[in-house]
């Protein structure tokens, strides 16, 4: 509760969880680049102060991830799997460049993407509710839909007349601007985070959704309905994909081609970074600004020290692994009803 | 105990403190002491702090400051491992079997460079069955743990202890979860390892056991030591006093009742149970305006799902059910909470609280949404908080903090919090559920009070406990369910202890 922003003390504990992470995946990192026979100091400098160097390149890059992380955060919470973050991305996207073409401005395509994105959260969502269907099957299977529909859209309806494997451009006034570098689309995503905070710890809502997550029988008794909860928070986790997909497309790419490839992969990054977020809004602003931070500067390792550039993605792997075993322990830990009153915790010895 | 006055000790804790690091205060200077081949009890109420003393004996948690003695050498162990190879071995209150394994298999991890490979070992069958030959300790050496009954699955657990040729063995809250009959069993086997030398350390709280078959107590209150006693020297009532540090109660004071509208009625209500059959089958009840209501019966004849149905938890496929004259059949609990109903739970850890959420979050369970703690979407918690600390103050629930874990509360404190907050909901109708259920003395004198005053308030109390003496104590009529149905009942003065019995055991129309 208080935004779990109370005490300091409250913080020292995952915070030194993640440090210690992140010394140990760096550690590691360093080990497999010493491995190969490349200076580790180097590499590792070269990594920072090249993704320093070019920070809106960072922000950029942060920003779908930041949004997908959010949207994995926000169903973890009520203790669904989304992995469908990717296909409502990819609608998100689509619908948001169909809409631009016609508005030329960028707020209606903005809730248009927001919505379709919902609305495709939510219907495997009511599936689970109504049909029993497990969401981790069913967002894999729209994944592809999505997937599929886009490239249609984009080769059949929107292709562009110079290059058919890809969509008409977003006219010039419906993307998001940039201040003097600084990109306006992750301004827009910082809010969704902060909104997503205000929701999940100020709202009656975000008290049934937690309540739903931890303890689905006493918040049944606190008088959630579990049906409503897992409907909205996977619309809720849908419309927060379904904006990374906005703002890849009216912020960064200005337009789409057939096999998605501007932002194919970061739903499923979006896993990793709520991890490392420990599923919470704040960390995950700071966790997509690391991930963004690593895949931006791996560039610099692999040209100022010459890693190939599988070597830098086992790297930055290598250090979310790191960083995402505690949460990830902590989530399986609790679907499988292990670590109840470990260690530590005061007990009162019934 | 000085030199050369009796026997040494197999094992002194000196001075031990332990604080949490959410800032509890378990053990505050604790020494503490058993001598070889006694059975030790170690009684004290919720929270008083015996799990956590035993469990850093065991190892499993270090203690803040101070040592711990085996043999009159110092051996703070640093680890279950530690402890075991000092002889020191410790049955928990939830067991820690593998539950898809078979004993054989679970036996044969905790021998000393025990592993899975040594699951064929003759050696370890041969040592088990010496085991169990020399105390009558009959196990089913091959049956997977996850079929075995509670009572046979704690043998288990300590016939793993004595795989180990503990020394001192400790038991924590052994009889909770047994029948009467396997409690005999236990106390019988437990004479058996005394006679063979082995210290037995008993935690309870349970008077009467303590008392039926401990040679010595030592008895702790709020994390410190009130005394260590030889069992023989006392009575039931001075290890009561000590316990509580004041004489308690037993008798709970009771003004005459002074019924007045029905407010819960119960018409021809048909229940399922979780296997599909009937639960309950056809029960009509009514509670009125300042009466307590008790359902007796042995656990399992639909008590469970008759208060689900009436609580919106579950399903009634016939009947009705309304409150203060309302049809309230199959209403959701929200609705149900704003026609006056209060739920206390059976399940305070599973139902009645959220344990990863603050005692304050806690606090408002069921009515968060809504005024006066939230508006239309957003959560007053300045509003809430005030509320958990009125709760708190005025049923002295000891807690850490307004936002520390539910989780952090001892058992007490926990069932404390919920009856605070059904209670200051100020519902017309209160349905308690097993209320006190392993509760202290202390803790359940309170509860039971609580419920009179709410009685004496004006509310309708249905109380649903498979504790007679409970049921007898604050119950202004009472009914006995017996498979699902309502067989009989009347005032508590006029039912005797046979009566009932019979009642109870369906032997009586």
């Amino acid at each position: 509760m208080r935004l779990g922003l109370g005490s300091p003390g409250r913080y020292a504990g995952p915070l030194a969880e993640v440090s210690l992470s992140l010394a140990i995946g760096l550690a590691a990192g360093a080990a497999v680049l010493a491995g190969v026979g490349a200076d580790p100091a180097r590499g590792i400098y070269a990594m920072f102060s090249w993704a320093l160097s070019d920070p809106s390149a960072v922000l950029d890059r942060a920003t779908p991830i930041l949004l997908t992380g959010l949207g994995f955060a926000v169903a973890a919470r009520a203790s669904l799997f989304n992995i469908g973050m990717e296909g409502q991305m990819y609608l998100g996207g689509l619908v948001a460049l169909v809409v631009s073409l016609a508005t030329r401005e960028p707020v209606l395509p903005t809730l248009a993407g927001v919505a379709v994105g919902a609305g495709y959260g939510a219907l495997a969502g009511i599936l689970k509710v109504y049909r029993g269907v497990n969401e981790v099957v069913s967002t894999i299977m729209l994944n592809w839909i999505a997937y599929f529909l886009l490239g249609y859209f984009v080769t059949i309806y929107y292709p562009s007349p110079q290059r058919p494997w890809r969509s008409l451009d977003v006219p010039v006034t419906a993307r998001f601007p940039r201040v003097s570098e600084l990109p306006t689309a992750f301004l827009v995503a910082v809010a969704a985070a902060l909104v997503m905070l205000y929701l999940l710890w100020w709202t009656s809502l975000g008290y049934d959704i937690r309540a739903v997550g931890l303890q689905p029988k006493a918040a049944r008794y606190g008088g959630a309905d579990p049906r409503r909860v897992t409907a909205i928070s996977m619309a809720l986790s849908g419309g927060v994909s379904g904006l990374a997909g906005v703002l890849v497309v009216l912020g960064r790419s200005f337009y789409l081609d057939s096999h998605a490839s501007v932002m194919a992969g970061m739903g499923f990054d979006g896993i990793g970074v709520a991890l490392v977020g420990r599923n919470h809004p704040v960390g995950i602003v700071l966790s997509s600004a690391l991930f963004a931070l690593m895949a931006v500067g791996g560039h610099g390792m692999q040209l100022e020290v010459g890693v190939p550039r599988e070597l830098v993605e086992a790297v930055t792997g290598v250090v979310i692994f790191a960083l995402a075993v505690p949460e990830a322990y902590r989530m399986l830990a609790s679907a499988l009803r292990f670590g109840r009153g470990a260690g530590g915790t005061s007990e009162g010895g019934g | 105990m000085g030199p050369g006055t009796g026997p040494e000790p197999v094992v002194s804790m000196e001075g031990i403190v332990k604080v949490y690091r959410d800032g509890t205060v378990a053990l505050r200077g604790v020494d503490f002491s058993v001598l070889p081949g006694e059975i030790h009890g170690l009684l004290g109420e919720n929270g008083a702090g015996k799990t956590t003393l035993m469990r850093i004996l065991y190892g499993e948690l270090r203690p803040t400051s101070g040592r711990v003695l085996v043999g009159g050498r110092e051996a703070s162990p640093r680890g279950p491992w530690e402890a075991l190879e000092s002889g020191i071995g410790m049955v928990h209150q939830h067991f820690t079997l593998i539950p898809v394994f078979t004993v054989m298999e679970n036996l044969s991890m905790v021998i000393p460079g025990g592993s899975l490979s040594r699951i064929g070992d003759p050696a370890v069958r041969e040592k088990a069955e010496e085991i169990m030959g020399e105390l009558g300790l009959p196990v089913p050496l091959d049956a997977r743990v996850e079929d075995l009954p509670v009572g046979i699955r704690q043998r288990v657990e300590i016939l793993k202890a004595l795989m180990r040729d503990v020394r001192v063995l400790i038991l924590d809250e052994p009889t909770s979860v047994l029948t009467p009959l396997e409690v005999r069993e236990l106390f019988s086997l437990l004479g058996r390892l005394r006679e063979r030398g082995v210290t037995v350390i008993f935690i309870s709280h349970k008077l009467r056991e303590v008392m039926g078959i401990t040679d010595r107590v030592t008895v702790l209150r709020r994390g410190r030591v009130v005394g260590t006693v030889r069992t023989g020297d006392v009575t039931e009532s001075d290890l009561a006093r000590m316990m509580v540090g004041r004489e308690v109660e037993m008798e709970i004071e009771r003004r005459p009742p002074s019924p007045g509208g029905v407010l819960l009625s119960v018409e021809g209500l048909w229940v399922r149970g979780e296997e599909g059959g009937w639960a309950v089958r056809g029960v009509d009840l009514e509670v009125r305006s300042g009466e307590v209501l008790g359902v007796a019966g042995v656990a399992g004849n639909g008590q469970r799902e008759l208060v689900e149905a009436i609580t919106g938890l579950r399903r009634a496929d016939r009947g009705r059910v309304l409150i203060a004259g309302r049809e309230m059949t199959n209403s959701p609990p929200r609705e149900l909470y704003r026609a006056g109903l209060a739920h206390v739970p059976e399940d305070r850890q599973g139902v009645g609280l959220i344990m990863d959420f603050s005692v304050a979050e806690n606090s408002v369970l069921g009515i968060h949404d809504g005024p006066p703690f939230s508006g239309r979407w957003v959560m007053r918690w300045d509003t809430v908080r005030e509320r958990a600390a009125e709760i708190v103050r005025r049923f002295s629930v000891v807690v850490p903090g307004l936002d520390a874990p539910a989780r952090h509360l001892s058992g007490g404190n926990q069932q404390k919090l919920i009856v605070g907050r059904e209670i200051m909901k100020g519902g017309k109708v209160i349905v308690a559920d097993q209320p006190t259920h392993g509760l202290d003395v202390a803790a359940t004198e309170y509860i039971r009070r609580l419920l009179l005053e709410e009685r004496d308030r004006g509310a309708a109390v249905l109380l649903v406990s498979t504790d007679l003496d409970e049921i007898l104590q604050i119950s202004d009529r009472v009914v006995v369910m017996y498979e699902g149905r309502i067989v009989g009942g009347g005032r508590p003065e006029e039912l005797t202890e046979e009566r009932l019995g019979l009642l109870m055991g369906g032997a009586a129309g």
